[in-house]
């Protein structure tokens, strides 16, 4: 069967090998998420540089694959951009980015590490 | 060799349909059952031909529905071998029944009273009577499962102590599909007094039920699980346990008489039975009964020995497969929870759906057996009365498929 419509082998490869992922000594902003139905969380971190963009940014987590490759290509997409930047980033950028539409049932682990981005911006 | 239960498509709608432009792979029966013709006619046929509210209507269509309505507890009466007609109340399900079980009791508990649970109960069985335990300082204990999902019943035992006043624990559960030797539990909770409670919700559609054998006080199930229809349930208890138990839905049909300081409750079953019940619904439920019964217990038995053997045998030959539950096909139900490593559960079900193939993936309503186990999650197939060996052969198929996929 050749309906790999979601689990394209570029989705998998940032599940095998995710961008970013680690966790930085000392971030300026972060924000830990889960989701205790499927067991996936996230802790985003973000660091920023003079001008006020982001110069740094890691997540950290457990999850599934569309949450883990979710948090490779997010945050590879949050870099170098402005704060205001970051608070204008719409809801469903990820599946754009990824290129892929989900079943509602997996929206949530899609949308995990926007919504700790947005966490991250409802603490300020 | 056993043989495979043939199923006219009339017989099982739903089952002829695709789903993601497949045929159907239907392995999510613990869940909720498919509904056979005869349900859904009977549903349907009650609103066409007989509904009106039931024991109000001095008309023609109000006795026939009261006729039916009452028909489907002597249905269930005679399913669960109880004495009395009056021991069966309706509710909306399992989680109903419990509800009304905690909530109930509770008025008879005091503080520092026990209540014995079991690591493998659904959160239906536990959230409850963490509610109640706070509001009336009571504690709650946990029976251990051992590696394989089967309760450790020596633990069990020594829990078992003169301040605990109520036992509720899964007849089978529906992660593992383990079944709980009640013969053994009821006896020990009877033995120091305590009342024993019996969540059936998934073994009422594989295990005869004799509720004056196994004497157990309580036991709940779903009528969804059982080929009936959604938002409906029995609860049984026996008669003067019943008969003390507190409502927790006052009005309608379950009032005798009302002044303006004083209200007089119904006799049973209608003390317990308050408001407009879903009526159709019971009548589905009768139905369901009937349709299970016209098998016999000899044949579903066999047909669920043969899945579990045959399951078992073809999930063991998956690498990296990670079965929670026993392994041996006996005193087992055909529910098959697994993990397989690098394969996240929710991945596996969305990989599975593209197949055309319904599983569940999570804790499925019971984080503290997943804990107990040591996974997080995992995914579930399970099986019913139309599922075949070649359902199961469509999912490991399935499964060598997706571990291709994931590991690239």
């Amino acid at each position: 069967m050749d309906n790999h419509a979601v689990y394209r082998e570029e989705l998998l490869e940032h599940y095998r090998h995710p961008q970013n992922f680690g966790r930085m000594k000392k971030a300026d902003q972060q924000a830990h998420i889960s989701n205790p139905l499927c067991g996936d969380e996230i802790t985003l971190q973000l660091k920023f540089d003079r001008s006020g963009q982001v110069a740094e940014v890691k997540f950290e987590g457990r999850g599934c694959a569309l949450s883990i490759a979710a948090a490779s290509v997010f945050t590879e997409f949050l870099k170098d951009r402005s704060k205001k930047q970051l608070q204008n980033i719409p809801n469903g950028k990820i599946e754009k980015l990824l290129d892929i539409k989900v079943s509602p049932a997996r929206k949530k682990c899609v949308q995990l590490p926007y919504a700790a981005l947005r966490k991250i911006f409802l603490k300020q | 060799m056993q043989k495979a239960i043939i199923w006219p498509p009339y017989l099982l709608p739903i089952l002829s349909r695709k789903t993601r432009g497949r045929p159907l792979v239907y392995l999510d029966s613990a869940a909720t059952t498919q509904k056979p013709y005869e349900v859904i006619s009977a549903v349907s046929d009650f609103y066409a031909e007989h509904n009106a509210n039931t024991r109000r209507g001095i008309h023609e269509l109000s006795e026939e529905a009261t006729e039916l309505y009452e028909k489907t507890r002597d249905i269930v009466k005679n399913f669960l071998r109880a004495k009395h007609r009056e021991e069966i109340i309706f509710t909306s399900g399992t989680t109903e029944g419990l509800n009304l079980l905690a909530f109930g009791l509770a008025g008879e508990l005091g503080r520092g009273d026990e209540i014995l649970l079991t690591e493998a109960e659904h959160h239906s069985n536990i959230v409850p009577w963490q509610i109640v335990a706070k509001e009336r300082h009571l504690k709650i204990k946990f029976a251990p499962v051992k590696a394989d999902g089967r309760l450790d019943l020596n633990a069990y035992k020594k829990l078992l102590n003169r301040r605990t006043k109520i036992v509720s624990i899964t007849h089978a559960s529906n992660v593992t599909g383990a079944i709980t030797p009640l013969d053994k539990l009821v006896p020990a909770a009877h033995k120091i007094g305590a009342l024993i409670i019996v969540d059936a919700a998934q073994s009422v559609a594989h295990l005869p039920l004799n509720v004056q054998k196994l004497d157990c006080d309580f036991l709940v199930f779903s009528g969804h699980k059982l080929y009936g229809p959604t938002g409906v349930g029995v609860l049984y208890g026996k008669k003067r346990l019943l008969e003390k138990l507190t409502p927790r839905r006052y009005g309608g049909q379950m009032i005798e008489q009302v002044k303006k300081n004083k209200t007089t409750l119904a006799e049973l079953p209608a003390r317990l039975e308050g408001g407009t019940m879903p009526i159709a619904e019971i009548v589905g439920l009768g139905e369901a009964i009937n349709f299970l019964r016209n098998f016999g217990w000899q044949k579903i038995k066999t047909h669920d020995q043969g899945l579990c053997e045959y399951g078992l045998k073809r999930l063991s030959t998956i690498p990296d497969l990670r079965l929670l539950g026993p392994t041996d096909f006996k005193n087992r139900l055909p529910i098959f929870s697994f993990t397989i490593s690098g394969i996240p559960a929710h991945d596996l079900a969305t990989l599975l759906d593209e197949a055309g193939i319904a599983v569940r993936a999570g804790h499925h309503c019971a984080e503290v057996l997943h804990t107990a186990l040591h996974v997080l999650v995992s995914a579930r197939a399970s099986c019913a009365l139309y599922t075949s060996r070649a359902d199961i052969d469509a999912l490991i198929e399935r499964l060598l498929e997706i571990k291709a996929i994931f590991h690239g």
